[in-house]
């Protein structure tokens, strides 16, 4: 047994030696990492071990003005797919394709995609989905809760509750897209609360979890001025008159022209905002969510002389006891500019030159006043400016450069030529007339509201003054001059016994893309107001390209003012009272049935009945009329007939029948195409999957005919 | 020979560290476990039953006098080198490596026995004559032949951590041994050289070298594990994040319960646990040593100081990892890493040092 050397000793020392030096600069290495480096490397690391989850909150509440509901938040299921944890891709495609309605070879494709983590299958499934899916229990298959913006009465004031949008991210919540839910977007979509939790690498919370959550706070609910019952007489009336007219587009506005709040704007076309037909694509669905009461720029036509009087009596251009002579003409810089009446209305007090809405007369008016101040008084009426209503977007109309105004335009103008307003101005416009003197500043939301439940804040917004713009007596003048223009005017079609109304007809030419007028095409506008001593409701109504042969405003647009302001103001409290100033021809006839018949024996009918009549001059038989048989109505109503020339009643000359087409069963999209390419329109109630319609499949109808189709949900 | 006591403070500094490990093997594979396995407490389990059979191989070394295992020394090694065959032709593949073989429920890995053979041999071999060992042909060259033949089976598993670690003890047992300084320089510059050349003939190796230097050049893949276990590290700061409070064991730290069992330790412990944890090596390292200078004989000698060097190689390399001061290899903490025949061979060869330990002079 040999003994160890000194040398092996020695070598042992130097080993311990070594490894100590060693260890001690492991542990200077290691102090350096846990304690200088640390901190850096600590908050890497609990960036790594927290997620954050936002937590959506409640989106307000859309209320009218009586706080009815038009638009709220509920919430849907979406679901996704972890391609990675399931154990049959196939026969999971198949499984949810049956429920959710996708193409299974399709979906299969994209949930084995195994190089994504995650796959959404659909968003926002109905509650008949929703429990399906969850019932069939696969692994692998992620439920997330969505909001869902509903509007429980479908198209209803559309285009002032705008629609939203879902973020690219599910559970990323939603956000206005039009209308009062962009506007208003900041108020209504509240602010986000976040989870943030601690998970392992693949996201799951971990045993020593401690959740810390801030709160969501939930959106603030805004109060329209708009009340659901008048939105729906005003809804009523333009989807009849967009039927009965197969016009181009149609406008309604009603506003308590005290103080600026629209009661109800309709317009068609319109949309579904539970369902923007986003299938369309941005232009193809501008031209239904589009809010044209205040976007479409348009000549005002007629309805303007309101305006062109107001001023001239408050420049002191003419006075109640003005008169004028209309030859039929005036020569305007050696333009000879035509009265609509040939030969003229002769001569004419100030009441009847608006009765009349005598074209001379207000050339005379607005000559009278001169560019400045004709301008001037435009300004004031708001003409050439927004109104400042909450709708983004909104249009300021057409004016021409004042300096390079000529007699020519001036005189147009004064008869509302030459000039474009949006609807909402001219109505905002009129009600400055007619309440005393004053630019109010038109708008759809009256208050805000915030109310979490323990927490209530309500913020009442007042109406603005813009600015006086005439005085009270001109304005109390004015109302006169308009009330006649029922009474004993081109307005009479909107009398309505027991209530003073007030009004003006109006109707436009059209201007081709080229700048020439428009052949054949006019938009028909009447604007009433009620009662006319002391108004409480102002309505206009336009009808753009009326397919009738009488398209004066006074027949097609007088008689829905009458309808809407009849029901608002019976609606509203607004008694009839029958004194010496609603004394006139109250009697209310029955109207007869006069289609099919000759247009002389129609026309004899109608007369011994007591009533007006008005008939295209293109066929001899009665083929429609309006109103409609039955009605009730005053005496001395005009009645309008459509005439044909053949025996089928039907425009069988120019438009060949169509068999409506089988759409049950089609997505809204299929069913729109199939439609449309047959020449039909689409009128959309819910949404899924069409499961009935009307007319019937199989039936003849004309080009052009709205074939309602009722939508649900798959089951 | 008198039946003296054992050191003392050897004994009971490894049955703190086995403890210790058990305790931190619990914190930091509970969660892994639970998710791999189904059961939280497999990997504990498996760890207590291997201590109960390391302290049993250690209470049976520690009887069994040394000086007469040294005539079973080559029979030791060659019974090793079959068995490093067999691993190769039968073993069990795990992570693309063949590094197990299978008795029944249990896996040991002939590497580990094979680290232990080899300190038996080349003590032996030295100790026959220790003039030999000066002469590079007739002294050096059979143990580095012996230990090249070890290496390169280790090799072809493959596993050079392992690998690597036995080159390292064969060298610091040559030294210790006194053996020529001059050879033992062209020894290193040789080895040096060849392990230059290693790095550069396979791409992974590359990468992991590459990725020690700058973990975050490449944080998802090659330098994931170097990050987590900054992380871990980091988040300890000097008191820790307190026992069973890591957060990286979330499956965010590869292996927590083996290789990187140490950055777990300064995450829930903190700087002052590591430092703890290093300084009871030193301990240990310390008393090894001691044992290896007063035992009186020479194979006792380099027996002890190979074992020491053993324990000494893997601490220095694992925590040299896990605090990214050198590329990453996978070479599990003595005592403390899960892994049952690496604890039970190093608590086997803690009782050879033992039973050394009774024969030393007074100290």
């Amino acid at each position: 047994m040999s003994a160890p050397a000194v040398t092996n000793r020695r070598r042992l020392l130097v080993f311990l030696l070594v490894v100590s030096l060693i260890l001690l600069a492991l542990i200077v290495r290691n102090g350096y990492i846990q304690l200088v480096w640390g901190s850096e490397l600590y908050e890497k690391a609990v960036d790594q071990w927290t997620r954050s989850l936002d937590v959506y909150p409640q989106r307000g509440i859309i209320y009218d003005r009586n706080k009815a509901v038009l638009a709220q938040s509920a919430s849907a299921d979406s679901i996704a797919v972890r391609p990675n944890q399931l154990k049959d891709a196939r026969g999971t495609a198949l499984k949810l394709a049956a429920i959710l309605d996708l193409d299974a070879e399709e979906l299969y494709e994209k949930i084995s995609d195994k190089s994504k983590s995650e796959i959404w299958v659909k968003r926002q499934l109905t509650r008949e989905e929703s429990v399906q899916v969850r019932q069939l229990n696969i692994k692998g298959v992620y439920f997330t809760e969505e909001p869902k913006r509903y509007y429980p009465n479908g198209n209803l004031a559309s285009h002032i509750l705008g629609f939203t949008m879902k973020y690219a991210e599910p559970g990323e919540g939603i956000k206005g897209q039009e209308g009062i839910e962009l506007y208003y977007d900041k108020y209504l979509k509240g602010m986000p609360g976040q989870i943030v939790m601690e998970t392992d690498t693949r996201g799951r919370e971990t045993p020593t979890n401690v959740e810390r959550m801030i709160p969501p706070i939930d959106g603030w609910n805004v109060i329209l001025t708009i009340d659901q019952v008048i939105q729906h007489f005003a809804e009523k009336a333009v989807s009849d008159a967009m039927d009965q007219y197969r016009a181009n587009k149609v406008y309604c506005i009603v506003m308590d022209p005290n103080t600026g709040d629209i009661l109800a704007m309709a317009n068609r076309p319109d949309f579904n905002p539970n369902e923007p037909p986003r299938e369309l694509g941005y232009e193809g669905m501008e031209a239904y969510v589009k809010n044209i009461a205040a976007k479409d720029n348009m000549d005002p036509g007629s309805t303007f002389k309101i305006i062109t009087t107001a001023a001239a009596l408050e420049a002191g251009v003419v006075s109640a006891n003005s008169t004028f002579n209309d030859p039929g003409y005036r020569i305007v810089d050696g333009q000879r500019i035509r009265c609509w009446r040939a030969g003229g209305h002769g001569h004419q007090n100030l009441f009847e030159v608006v009765q009349n809405s005598c074209n001379p007369a207000f050339m005379d008016m607005s000559l009278g006043l001169g560019v400045e101040r004709f301008y001037e008084y435009l300004e004031a009426f708001g003409f050439g400016s927004q109104t400042g209503i909450d709708i983004y977007g909104e249009e300021k109309g057409v004016i021409m450069n004042k300096d390079s105004v000529k007699n020519v335009d001036l005189a147009r103008m004064g008869f509302g030529q030459a000039l474009a307003v949006t609807p909402l101005q001219l109505i905002n416009g009129v009600s400055a007339v007619i309440n005393g003197g004053n630019l109010m500043q038109p708008r759809l939301v009256k208050a805000l509201e915030f109310d979490d439940g323990s927490e209530y804040i309500y913020e009442e917004i007042k109406p603005v003054t813009v600015r006086r713009v005439i005085s009270e007596e001109n304005s109390a003048l004015m109302r006169e001059i308009l009330e006649s223009v029922v009474n004993k005017g081109s307005g009479k079609n909107a009398y309505i016994p027991g209530y003073r109304v007030a009004g003006k007809t109006g109707t436009a030419q059209k201007y081709s893309e080229s700048g020439g007028i428009k052949q054949d095409a006019v938009i028909a506008s009447f604007i009433g107001f009620a009662p006319a001593d002391n108004p409480q409701v102002v309505v206009l109504f336009m009808v753009d390209e009326p397919q009738v042969a009488v398209d004066f405003g006074s027949v097609v647009a007088a008689p829905y003012v009458k309808m809407i302001l009849e029901d608002t103001l019976n609606y509203m409290g607004v008694e009839p009272v029958f004194d010496e100033n609603t004394k006139q021809e109250t009697r209310e006839v029955i109207v007869p049935d006069v289609t099919g018949k000759d247009l002389s024996e129609a026309a004899r009918i109608l007369r011994e009945a007591g009533l007006d009549y008005l008939a295209e001059q293109t066929g001899t038989i009665v083929t429609r009329q309006m109103p409609l048989p039955d009605a009730e109505v005053l005496v001395n109503t005009t009645v309008l007939l459509y005439t044909g020339s053949g025996e089928t009643g039907h425009h069988s000359e120019e438009q060949q029948l169509i068999e409506v087409p089988d759409v049950t069963g089609k997505s809204i999209r299929e069913a729109n195409n199939i439609l449309t390419s047959r020449g039909l329109k689409l009128k959309i109630e819910g949404i899924g999957l069409a499961f009935s319609q009307q007319p019937a499949p199989g039936t003849m109808v004309e080009a052009g005919t709205t074939v309602t189709v009722s939508f649900e949900p798959p089951q | 020979m008198n039946k003296k006591p054992v050191d003392f403070p050897i004994l009971l500094t490894t049955v703190i560290l086995v403890a210790f490990g058990i305790v931190m093997v619990f914190s930091a594979s509970f969660y892994y476990s639970a998710d791999r396995w189904g059961d939280g407490l497999y990997f504990f389990k498996r760890q207590c039953l291997w201590a109960v059979i390391g302290f049993a191989g250690l209470f049976v070394a520690s009887q069994i006098d040394y000086t007469k295992l040294q005539k079973y020394s080559r029979i030791f090694l060659i019974v090793s080198i079959v068995l490093l065959i067999l691993v190769l032709l039968i073993g069990e593949a795990r992570n693309y490596a063949k590094r197990w073989l299978g008795i029944g429920n249990f896996t040991i890995q002939p590497a580990e026995i094979a680290k232990f053979a080899m300190i038996f041999f080349i003590a032996d071999t030295i100790a026959r004559d220790k003039g030999r060992i000066r002469k590079f042909f007739k002294g050096m060259l059979p143990v580095l032949l012996v230990a090249g033949l070890v290496f390169g089976l280790i090799l072809m598993q493959p596993n050079l951590s392992t690998a690597g670690s036995i080159v390292i003890l064969t060298l610091v047992m040559l030294f210790v041994g006194g053996a020529n300084l001059g050879h033992l320089s062209l020894l290193v510059g040789a080895g040096a050289a060849a392990a230059v050349a290693l790095t550069f003939s396979a791409d992974y190796r590359l990468n992991r070298l590459t990725a020690f230097m700058d973990p975050w050049a490449d944080p998802m893949e090659s330098g994931w594990q170097l990050i987590q276990s900054l992380y871990s590290l980091g988040s300890g700061g000097f008191f820790g994040l307190g026992l069973a409070r890591s957060r990286q064991k979330y499956l965010y730290l590869p292996y927590p319960e083996t290789d990187f069992i140490f950055a777990i330790i300064g995450e829930e412990l903190g700087f002052i646990g590591a430092t703890f944890l290093i300084l009871l090596y030193l301990v240990l390292i310390w008393r090894g040593i001691r044992v290896a200078l007063s035992v009186p004989d020479l194979f006792g000698s380099l027996l002890a100081a190979g074992i020491i060097s053993m324990i000494a190689i893997q601490v220095v390399i694992n925590i040299a990892v896990v605090t990214a001061s050198m590329p990453p290899t996978g070479l599990p903490l003595p005592f403390i890493s899960y892994g049952g025949s690496s604890l039970a061979i190093f608590l086997t060869s803690i009782g050879v040092l033992l039973n050394i330990s009774r024969h030393c002079k007074a100290a």
